[in-house]
Order: structure tokens, then sequence, then C-alpha cells
């Protein structure tokens, strides 16, 4: 039914004028043209605030009791990054929807920043450059890849992840180089690993993967 | 082999800038006679997407730029459940960038802007409600201003036009004068109000001042956010309307993807300025700037930030940042309203009798909280404005003063229900 509002001089058929929020009948009727919505408001989940509060809590905590009690051993960089290292594990990892590629890769970064945090915080042998990380780039992209070999109609989609973790593969290498790093073999490998699976790539791939470079670089 | 296209020039802006307080996602809905079959709605949704492959898309990531690929799943038409014009989530959409809902007697449709404009929309929502008739088994019969289902897909349809008419002449350097911002207590959904009057009538006023209905619109608009809220403060800055421009009609094409040009129109008003004077001053500027030879400039404009060889190889995070901020400080605060009018559409005469009225939505910004959005389907005008503020004074006195001064008779209805 069309009511009249005298304020604003419209009609319409709601129970209270959308102009004005006049009250113009006493029946509260259906809405012919909305739904009422269940708002949505986007925000993070609970679970995930609440990691992220214990989080900051144990950081800032641990810094508080390192300063006041012995600021010369700086044993809160041993609580900080396995921290920060769970906060993404289960922030990330586990809680989101995000891409699996990128959780792959998002983890293969923050495992190494971790490891190379301890083993600087520990006197710095330094066997986290040399040994682990390597190691850990060449699993990861093997992991990558047995995805793609499970799912060959998603190749597309983690294609690139899969440069990214090539790209990743001759970091030690580079690290080698740059004398950081004084043991060859293990950035050797993995380099040699990454090179490999990138032939493997333009090899297997053939046309639609050239088709595809094209779309992701085109300017 | 999966199709894919580059995104045009508008589509890259929208992509860069939009965000949760920005959606840039526009609605077109079809309010039929009876209420809607889901059903058939879906095999009209699958037929009209095989024939209109460019809206079957998903976005996916690039170096230098984003880019538009084929979407092979499906798209489901679904009950309406969120405010109009919410961000569309990928992940809820099935990775489409667009989605189809239905409500009682409404079919909508709403995009990301990325994909198309107002007019391919338009082609859009025209070909699902005659497939949809079709479907429902009602008698409806073919008309060429329909995209015919079972021809093949055109080259043409999918053409980038920004790019086919840009020239080489350079770009006068101007600088577009601020305009005054409407302002306001945010609220996080996105409030329509519908104003259906006689499109005949309204065509009849705009026509006794000697002007159009855009211009006659705007003009009013210009008015009401006066009254509102400028008349009483010492500065009186320039109230602009931002009025979107469909380029088709000046230069031809047959795209479906987004081209179309804005020109931003307005005045200082003061206590002493006549509705007769804005409306006069208005039409003037419409005139004056709806010309080829100054459309052309804003093609070229759009098209030069894009394709300058510094800002071709600038990674995209950095590139996005660069847009953002070239479309909050010009584009944005150039104009305090957008007022959009797709015009009169034309339908055969027998899907006309299915047909009650459309409605257009455009959504609201955080800089420009309120927008206009006008559509006319036979003698039905639907004026929507959506808000994300609290403040309903502007839109009130607008609908007030359209009906105690010109005497049209008005219903209002929104999603605003308390």
């Amino acid at each position: 039914m069309q009511h009249y509002c005298n304020n604003c001089n419209t009609y319409t058929k709601q129970q209270y004028c959308p102009l004005c929020k006049n009250k113009l009948s006493q029946k509260s009727g259906d809405n012919e043209y909305y739904p009422i919505y269940e708002t949505k408001v986007k925000r993070r989940r609970f679970a995930q605030r609440l990691v992220l509060f214990v989080a900051i809590f144990i950081v800032s905590t641990s810094i508080l009791i390192n300063l006041l009690t012995n600021p010369d051993k700086l044993w809160f960089l041993y609580v900080l990054s396995p921290v920060l290292y769970s906060l993404l594990t289960i922030n990330h990892t586990i809680l989101s929807r995000a891409h699996i590629g990128s959780k792959v890769v998002l983890q293969v970064i923050a495992l190494s920043v971790m490891l190379f945090i301890l083993d600087a915080a520990s006197g710095s042998s330094k066997w986290s450059i040399h040994y682990v990380i390597p190691f850990l780039v060449t699993l990861a992209t093997l992991l990558v890849t047995i995805i793609v070999l499970r799912k060959p109609m998603k190749w597309r989609e983690y294609i690139g992840y899969m440069t990214t973790m090539v790209i990743l593969g001759f970091l030690p290498v580079i690290l080698f180089l740059s004398s950081w790093s004084t043991v060859l073999w293990p950035s050797a490998a993995t380099a040699l690993y990454a090179l490999m699976t990138l032939i493997g790539m333009v090899l297997f791939s053939e046309k639609t993967m050239k088709n595809e470079i094209v779309r992701r670089f085109h300017f | 082999m999966n199709e894919w296209y580059k995104l045009d020039n508008a589509g890259k802006m929208f992509h860069a800038v939009s965000e949760q307080t920005n959606s840039s996602v526009f609605r077109m809905a079809a309010v039929m006679k009876e209420p809607v079959q889901p059903d058939e709605l879906q095999h009209a949704l699958d037929d009209v997407l095989k024939r209109l492959p460019m809206f079957a898309v998903k976005l996916s990531k690039g170096v230098f730029w984003d880019f538009l690929v084929e979407n092979k799943e499906k798209l489901f038409v679904h009950y309406e459940n969120q405010y109009p014009c919410a961000p569309i989530d990928p992940l809820e959409t099935n990775g489409f960038l667009m989605r189809v809902t239905y409500y009682k007697k409404r079919i909508a449709v709403e995009f990301f802007h990325s994909v198309t404009d107002g007019t391919g929309a338009l082609e859009f929502i025209k070909a699902l409600v005659y497939q949809y008739l079709v479907h429902l088994g009602k008698d409806v019969s073919y008309a060429s201003t329909l995209i015919d289902i079972h021809d093949e897909p055109s080259y043409y349809e999918s053409d980038d036009s920004y790019q086919n008419y840009v020239t080489d002449e350079k770009p006068e350097k101007f600088k577009e004068a601020p305009s005054y911002q409407i302002r306001g207590g945010a609220i996080d959904q996105t409030v329509a109000v519908h104003g259906k009057m006689s499109a005949e009538k309204v065509h009849q006023l705009a026509k006794a001042h000697g002007t159009t209905i855009t211009a006659f619109i705007s003009a009013l608009l210009i008015a009401a956010i006066y009254k509102e809220r400028l008349k009483f403060r010492a500065y009186q800055e320039e109230i602009k309307i931002a009025i979107p421009v469909n380029l088709r009609n000046l230069f031809p094409s047959n795209t479906l993807r987004n081209f179309f040009g804005v020109v931003n129109i307005g005045m200082a008003v003061t206590e002493k300025t006549t509705l007769e004077e804005i409306i006069t001053e208005i039409s003037k500027q419409l005139r004056e700037k709806v010309r080829r030879e100054s459309l052309q400039q804003s093609i070229n404009d759009r098209v030069k930030w894009q394709t300058r060889l510094t800002a071709r190889f600038i990674p995209l995070p950095l590139k996005y940042h660069a847009i953002r901020y070239g479309y909050r400080s010009f584009s944005e605060r150039t104009k305090a309203m957008t007022m959009t009018n797709v015009g009169k559409v034309h339908l055969p005469e027998s899907m006309k009798s299915h047909i009650s009225h459309m409605e257009l939505i455009l959504y609201p910004t955080k800089k420009s909280p309120i927008n206009g959005a006008m559509i006319a389907v036979g003698d039905e005008l639907v004026i929507t404005f959506s808000r994300m503020i609290k403040e309903a004074d502007i839109i009130r006195t607008f609908f007030r003063e359209l009906s105690k001064t010109y005497n049209l008779e008005i219903e209002v209805y929104s999603n605003d229900s308390r």
C-alpha cells in the first residue's frame, strides 16, 4: 500500500518515510524491494586476532624483562623469531584462505629468516646459510613441483610461485659469491636443482608456457 | 587455450583504486512484474555468458600490469544478501568480477568497473532478461536492439577503444579547480534511496527550461547541496558534479568494455543565485564540454599516463601507489558528487510489458560519499542516490524540491528499513 509523506511530498510503500524517517503507518510490513541484510562487516577472525595479541604480549614482555634484567645479552631474539614464525604459521598458513603457492613461498622465507636470526644470535657459526636454507629452498621447490604435477590443470596458477622459487634457488649461490657463505656444495646443488626445474618447465609445458609469460610480462 | 584481455585504461585505474570503502562495483537491475524464478535465471545466465565471454573473466597478476583471463568456472545466481555495490570478493564468486542476484521481483547485476561500464552492463542485463523471459516460455520476440545470443562473439566487442582513438595531439595543460566536498558520519554499508517518477514529465520540465534531463537534474542537485551545506558560511566554493559521458556516441565503437569520459560541471552559488541561473550555466557548460574536441583531449590525457615509457616498466605495486595518489588528489577532489545518466533504455515492446522499471546504483566513495544515477525504461524514470554517510539531508532536499516545486508524483523506496 502507498503512503503519502506530507513532510516530503512523496509516496512510499515503507512504514517509515525513507527520506525523513517519519512514521507513516502502524503496520510494519515487509519491504517489497530490499531484504534485511546479514551485516557482514569484514574483520579478521577472532582466532587470528587472539593469536596476534598473544604474540605481541609475549614479545613485548620478553623485551621488557630482557632489558630490565640483563641488557648485555639480548636473549629476547630467541623468543622473537620463533614467535613471529608461529604467528605467520598459524595466521597465514593454517587460518587464511590464501593460495597454497603463497603459503609455501612465505613459509620458506619465514623459516629462513627465523633460522638466520637464531643462528646469528647464537654466535653465528652460519649453519643456517651454509646448509639449512639451501636445502629448505630445494625442498620447497620440489613441493611446488609435486603440487603442479598432481594438478596439471592448475599449473598456470602456480607459475608465479614456481618462478619465485627458482629465483630463490639462486640466492644461496649469490650469498656464496658475496662471500657471506663459505661452503659451496649445498648452494651449488640448490642452484643446479633450480636450473633443472626451470629447464623442465620450459621443455615440458610447451607453447602455453610462452603465452603465459607474454601475459605476465605485458606492458 | 584460455583467452586473455589486457585491462583497458579505465579498468586499470578502477583495479588500482578499489578498496573496502571504494568498491568500484556498480549495480544495474530490472524489476520485473512477477517474482523472479532463480532456476530459469541461472539457465539464462549460462547462455548469456557463453555469448559474452569478455564478462566471464577473472583477474590474474602480472609483473607490469594485471590482466583478465577467461574464467571456466560457473557463476551462480544467488539470493540478494548483501547491500548494493558491496566489494566483490573473488573467493565468493568463483573468481568472477560480477554477481547476479535476485530478490522478489528484482534481477540485479553487479559489475566490478574494470570489466565494463554502464553501456556494457546495460547490454548484458538486456540480453539476460530477454533470455530469462525466453526460458520462462513468455512470448517475447527478438529485436535488433538486443545482442543476438546465437551469434559468435565479435572482435569489436572486446576492443580497447581508448587505444583506438588516442591521437598524438599534445594535451593542453590545465588545472581543474577543486570542488566543495560532501562530508558526513561514515556508516559501513551503502544506503540506496530510489525515487521513481514519470520520465515524460521530467522531460517536459527540462524542455520547458530549454535543457536536457541531465543538466536539469544536475542543476537541482547543485541547488540542493548549496541549500543544505554551503548556505551559512563565508567561503563559497564551487559545487561540481562529475558527469560520465558515453564516448561511443562521439567515437563510434561497439566495445562492451569501458569507454567513457567524465566531465565536471558546476559553479559557485550564492544567496542571490536563482535556480534558473544555475540551469542556464550548467546547460552551457555541458554543451561546451561534451564535444568531440574536448573529449579527445580527455582520451589523450587518460591514455598518456598509461603509455608513457617510464610508467610502463615500473613494477606494479609502485605503479598502484602512484595511481591511487593521482586518483585521490585529481579525480576525487574536483567533484562533490557523480551523477550518471544511462538514459532511456530501448527494449522490444514484447519485453517491456514484463518489466516494471529499472534501477542503476553507483557506488559511493570516501571522498564522494553520495553518488547519483538515473535510468529510464518506458515512462518510469528512477533516480537513485547511494550514500555511505548517515546524513540524508541533500537527498531529502533534492526529492522534496522536485516534488514540491514541480508538482511531480514521486515514489520513494530504500534499503534503509529503520
